[in-house]
């Protein structure tokens, strides 16, 4: 009777853990990538037009029209856009009647079929436009410069800026982390 | 008269004493035939973190697959491990003398962005499913997400029978070209283990 009860004993505790002929596991990896936009070895340029006015002490439009410059950058998402915002060309001297410190003008940034403008005269950047997954130049020409009042252009340095910005924007339901 | 009363009460008393003591010197024997089985098979006695229909197993969730240049991060094998932890390693406990052993790594993959030129929208990488036998020896079975069927090997010994005795890792996670930026998605993939009992 001894061996009996030892064999009912021993058959409970073997079904403590589920058996099968084999078994299956699996690990799942999983992992994402940020919507991302970056400038690469060329983030900033500078333009430099050299002297700006023409023979009769005026703005020499050529001059300033020929301005042009190229960064370098990448987006990895497909609702990838790009901007501009033009800043004029500003001269802190003090300027006179029938005198200019000012230059205005309008900048384009192409990158790829996109194009978006900006003029130096509006307030804000100019619109965004598509710009989708990207590698590569970015160039930005100068052109329809003018002074406000066509007038003699006061000596010395001018500074103004050209920005360009790529935004990530979102393409697979994420946002994309904060700058 | 006497006599005869005598004579009947020896009569009446000699059936019992007659049954008192044994008819022969002869000894029986009874046998009682005891029979079992252990069938082959493989029970899982630490799961780690199992999901969906798999027995045993883990999700690795690696965060941002990007490094700060928009190519692959280079620290993925390690973070597998951190992340996984305690996760990637299993006890099974096979009855078997010897085990099969199956290992299939597929590749992180997009969930729909495709890949242009100078991007990479797939990561492959090397899982190595590592397991400890009788003995002491290690066996380590690798599959390479590239491969075109999983990598099938015959361990000739038991797997240990105290302990963890199943480890998982992942390394030289790598896109086709090393410069390609990964696209913007989640990406999946997974590893699929396979034990099984051997004669």
């Amino acid at each position: 009777m001894n061996k009996i009860i030892a064999l009912v004993a021993a058959a409970a505790t073997a079904t403590a853990f589920p058996a099968f002929a084999q078994v299956t596991g699996e690990v799942r990896v999983q992992g994402h990538v940020d919507d991302r936009c970056q400038f690469e070895s060329i983030g900033s340029a500078v333009i430099d037009l050299g002297e700006i006015s023409g023979d009769d002490g005026r703005l020499d439009e050529a001059a300033v029209d020929a301005g042009t410059a190229t960064l370098q950058g990448w987006c990895n998402g497909s609702a990838a856009t790009i901007g501009v915002e033009a800043f004029p060309l500003i001269n802190a001297a003090v300027s006179a009647a029938n005198f200019d410190n000012r230059v205005d003008y309008r900048a384009t940034a192409t990158a790829g079929s996109a194009a978006p403008i900006d003029d130096s005269t509006d307030v804000g950047a100019g619109a965004d436009a598509a710009l989708g997954l990207f590698n590569g130049d970015i160039v930005v020409d100068i052109s329809n410069s003018a002074s406000p009042n066509d007038g003699l252009m006061v000596a010395g340095d001018y500074v103004g800026s050209i920005v360009v910005t790529l935004t990530p924007n979102s393409s697979f339901g994420e946002q994309p982390p904060a700058p | 008269m006497k006599t005869s009363r005598i004579l009947l009460t020896a009569l009446a008393v000699a059936p019992a004493l007659a049954v008192a003591t044994p008819a022969s010197a002869q000894s029986a024997t009874g046998v009682v035939d005891i029979t079992g089985i252990v069938e082959s098979k493989c029970i899982v006695a630490n799961p780690g973190s199992p999901s969906g229909g798999a027995s045993f197993g883990a999700a690795v969730d690696l965060g941002n697959l990007a490094a700060t240049d928009g190519s692959l991060a280079t620290d993925l094998a390690s973070r597998f491990t951190s992340v996984g932890g305690a996760n990637l390693e299993y006890r099974i406990i096979c009855t078997s003398a010897k085990t099969n052993v199956s290992v299939d790594a597929d590749p992180l993959v997009a969930a729909s962005a495709a890949a242009e030129a100078g991007y990479a929208n797939r990561i492959d990488y090397k899982a190595t499913v590592s397991l400890a036998l009788t003995g002491g020896t290690s066996i380590p079975v690798a599959s390479d997400s590239t491969d075109a069927a999983a990598t099938v090997s015959l361990l000739n010994a038991s797997l240990a029978a105290a302990g963890d005795n199943v480890f998982v890792t992942a390394g030289d996670f790598r896109t086709l070209n090393l410069s390609d930026i990964l696209r913007a998605d989640t990406y999946s993939g997974k590893i699929t283990i396979v034990i099984s009992p051997a004669a």
